[in-house]
């Protein structure tokens, strides 16, 4: 009596019951089951990415090959003609920015070099045995006196000057392609912010010429930075 | 009675916990463990990766050529690339000056590669850079000026030469007159352990310069090196 009392109290039958309860087991767990399936699917595809990134960034091998600033020589610029009494000759070079240590005055009887600080020695010695000058390498202004007042012929000057643009070959010897950027005084290039150059893994390429103001004798420091936060540098002094 | 009704649940929860064990061992084999798998074997694969760099820099480190120049005959000069290493080094650029060139030889330890260079005949001054295929840079000991023509005068170049072995990563290397009151030059250098690095300070005439390493607060190398118009160039092996 107790059973069908049960019996009549349940809204269906324990038959019922149980397939109902199997199918929402079934369908709560199988859609558990695909969620986790599909989770876990993305998880391991980022987690294998991110390795993947990894060790791309650790594959990153490059370096600075070469830089290159670059210049030209002047030969033979007319800087006065000796008259027998001027003994002092004073201007302004034809070309501005001169490779300190580069300077040769040149005249029959005394000749004149610079001695990288931007004083002219004579090739008599230094005064009171031969006469003296001096250079602004930037402006390219000079002033040089004689000893003796040179009796005639052209004076002329010999040197070489800085031209520019500022030349960077980055090789990358790393078995993954690079993007970089570089930095010099301050400055990146390129510029723009999504901007990258881009190297071939195992290969060399010149990085686009940099418009640089710089000195003879000025030191840069030189970083190239690659997207994925590797360096390397090079230190660089001009001509 | 009692006994009828309590076997009707016991099926009941039965079937469900079964199901639900199912589908749970059901998403450890088909997901969870899969998915520690795939994770496992990117490690795996960053590791040997990892592993091989670590080989490869050490050999990086092991490379050291020298690169000599000298006046040939007429405009040309002589190149003369020494493999002073202990590993067998594959070369393949080269610089003169701002220009570069192809090159492809391999050199066994001591061997010597020679080659003549021409040269403009404008006046010029020349050095030379050998590039190889792990990414080292040997500069020539010595510069060459060519006045045009054939006629040829050697740049002074005096440079102290380094290479270190000693244990440690991060060094840096301080060149400075003998009281240490004036710093000619210093770098920092990095060296992958068990490996080696070489680094190269080029100074402006002959002397006496001390030559200090530190790694950390340690002192691994001080001493005076003294260069001369015969000897313009020392090497330092610590």
């Amino acid at each position: 009596m107790r059973v069908e009392s049960t019996s009549r109290s349940k809204a269906f039958s324990p038959v019922i019951s149980v397939v109902i309860i199997s199918a929402v087991v079934l369908a709560v767990g199988g859609a558990i089951w695909a969620f986790s399936q599909g989770a876990m699917t993305i998880t391991a595809e980022d987690y294998a990415e991110a390795v993947i990134n990894m060790t791309d960034t650790i594959s990153e091998r490059f370096i600075i090959e070469m830089v290159w600033y670059g210049f030209d020589s002047a030969t033979d610029e007319d800087v006065g003609t000796g008259n027998g009494e001027l003994k002092t000759f004073s201007g302004v070079l034809d070309h501005d920015l001169l490779v300190s240590g580069t300077l040769a005055i040149d005249e029959a009887v005394e000749d004149f070099t610079d001695d990288g600080a931007g004083v002219l020695v004579s090739s008599l010695g230094t005064p009171p045995l031969g006469g003296n000058g001096e250079i602004n390498y930037i402006t390219g202004g000079y002033s040089v006196t004689f000893l003796n007042a040179p009796a005639g012929g052209s004076i002329t000057a010999d040197y070489k000057y800085i031209t520019g643009p500022l030349d960077i070959w980055i090789f990358n010897y790393g078995t993954v392609d690079i993007e970089v950027k570089v930095q010099v005084k301050d400055t990146t290039y390129p510029a723009a912010e999504d901007d990258w150059f881009e190297i071939p893994a195992e290969d060399m390429k010149p990085f686009p010429s940099i418009p640089l103001d710089v000195i003879s004798k000025e030191e840069l420091n030189i970083k190239a930075y690659t997207k994925r936060g590797n360096n390397a540098y090079y230190k660089y002094v001009v001509p | 009675m009692h006994t009828t009704s309590m076997l009707y649940r016991r099926g009941r929860s039965g079937t469900s916990t079964v199901l639900g064990t199912l589908i749970f061992v059901g998403i450890m084999f088909t997901a969870v463990i899969p998915m520690f798998l795939v994770m496992k074997q990117a490690d795996t694969l960053h590791e040997i990766r990892k592993h091989g760099l670590e080989i490869v820099d050490e050999e990086k480190g092991r490379e050291y050529l020298r690169v000599e120049i000298s006046p040939g005959q007429g405009s040309s000069m002589a190149l003369e690339v020494t493999n002073k290493g202990d590993l067998v080094t594959k070369v393949i650029r080269m610089w003169i000056n701002e220009k570069d060139e192809v090159r492809n030889y391999i050199l066994n330890i001591n061997d010597v590669h020679e080659e003549t260079l021409g040269v403009s005949e404008e006046p010029d001054s020349y050095s030379v850079i050998v590039v190889t295929e792990k990414g080292n840079v040997f500069v020539s000991d010595s510069a060459l000026s060519h006045e045009g023509y054939g006629v040829w005068a050697q740049v002074d170049v005096y440079a102290i030469h380094i290479r270190i072995a000693h244990d440690g990563t991060i060094f840096h290397i301080k060149v400075t007159n003998p009281d240490e009151s004036h710093t000619y030059d210093e770098a920092m250098v990095h060296k992958r352990r068990g490996g080696t690095v070489s680094k190269t300070f080029l100074l402006d005439g002959s002397g006496t310069y001390r030559v200090k390493i530190t790694s950390g607060s340690t002192i691994i190398h001080n001493s005076l090196v003294e260069l001369t118009d015969v000897h313009k160039s020392e090497w330092i092996d610590t």
